[in-house]
């Protein structure tokens, strides 16, 4: 092999590995953003920072995994939603650069609201006495309530969505063993 | 000289293909590291939910799905683990209606939590996990069901 073609070959790897590794940077997204939808309301909901032991606190709550799916990073904890505020706790939003979770005292729900098949996220927690349930979430827009069912499909209540957002209180009088099955379900 | 050519061109694509894999690979590592821990099977082999034992936060649970026959429908649905401090997580393959129960210390079923999301955890005080499992059941026919025995 010749001198030139050797040259030729190698000047064609390099370019090749260099191409590539443009294309892939930019297709896997090498720096996320996280940020909420637009097509969610409650992104229109004021943000504000959580301290660091609590951000902590919940990215340990959510998990390695979720963290990772979700693309929640430390930008998140400085756009963060006040859904409710309860006894027990906050529910808060916490945005990702591929998803966003719904955060309470005790508990996560993170998905991809907006995408295909999914209308919202829901959580709902018993408290931590054990006696009463709460929750919170976030529906897409268009919503106007959600409707909470029995595993059995007959109606539970019904929760108004507001900016884009929904609370369920203590005061509901839902109790934890009818979290089982629970079917959560967008009214538009 | 045709066949040398060939032969030539051949060795340069061969070349340029690995190129490519390596560029991929300096751009996202995770790519070629990823591992999965979910087992997968196309026979049935479970008639009753499996338990697992050993410590979840080093050795990710599997969860199985059933239908009515109770014979397994598919192996690789969720991920179960319920940690050292007694957080249990999973996750599902799209927006489903979930909840989450296990026993508590007075050997009562317990339902910590509920939602709609395709991925959820719930934790809990006390610090001791028993019996722990998740349930799915979103087309009215169809049931997910794994369970963890695991004690600190």
């Amino acid at each position: 092999m010749s001198r030139r073609t050797r040259l030729t070959v190698l000047a064609s790897v390099l370019v090749t590995i260099a191409s590539s590794f443009g294309v892939a940077s930019y297709a896997f997204g090498s720096n996320p953003v996280p940020h909420l939808r637009s097509d969610l309301p409650a992104s229109m909901l004021p943000t504000f920072s959580l301290d660091q032991a609590t951000a902590v606190r919940i990215n340990d709550l959510i998990g390695a995994p979720g963290v990772q799916r979700f693309g929640i990073t430390p930008d998140s904890y400085h756009q963060v939603r006040r859904l409710s505020d309860t006894p027990s706790g906050p529910f808060y939003l916490i945005p990702g650069s591929s998803g966003a979770c719904v955060v309470g005292p005790s508990a996560t729900a993170c998905g991809e609201p907006g995408a295909p098949g999914e209308t919202m996220i829901a959580l709902v927690q018993a408290t931590p006495d054990g006696v009463g349930v709460i929750g919170a979430g976030i529906s897409t827009d268009g919503a106007t309530q959600v409707s909470l069912k029995r595993g059995d499909g007959s109606p539970l209540i019904s929760l108004p969505v507001e900016q884009g957002s929904f609370v369920l209180n203590e005061s509901a009088g839902i109790k934890p063993p009818q979290l089982v099955n629970l079917q959560f379900t967008a009214v538009r | 000289m045709t066949s040398r050519r060939v032969r030539y061109g051949l060795y340069v694509a061969i070349i340029n293909i690995a190129a490519i894999l390596v560029g991929v690979a300096a751009a996202h590592p995770q790519t070629f590291l990823h591992t999965s821990t979910a087992s997968a099977s196309n026979t049935c082999t479970h008639y009753t939910a499996p338990y697992f034992t050993g410590n979840p936060s080093t050795q990710p649970q599997n969860c199985y799905a059933f239908i009515w026959d109770y014979c397994c429908y598919n192996h690789n649905t969720t991920g179960f683990a319920l940690r050292d401090s007694n957080i249990a997580s999973f996750a599902t393959g799209g927006g489903q209606n979930w909840s989450l129960w296990y026993e508590n210390n007075l050997g009562q079923v317990f339902s910590p939590g509920s939602g709609s999301s395709t991925y959820g955890t719930i934790g809990t005080s006390g610090g001791q996990s028993r019996k722990a499992f998740c349930y799915l059941d979103f087309s009215g026919f169809r049931d997910y069901y794994c369970t963890t025995l695991y004690t600190t």
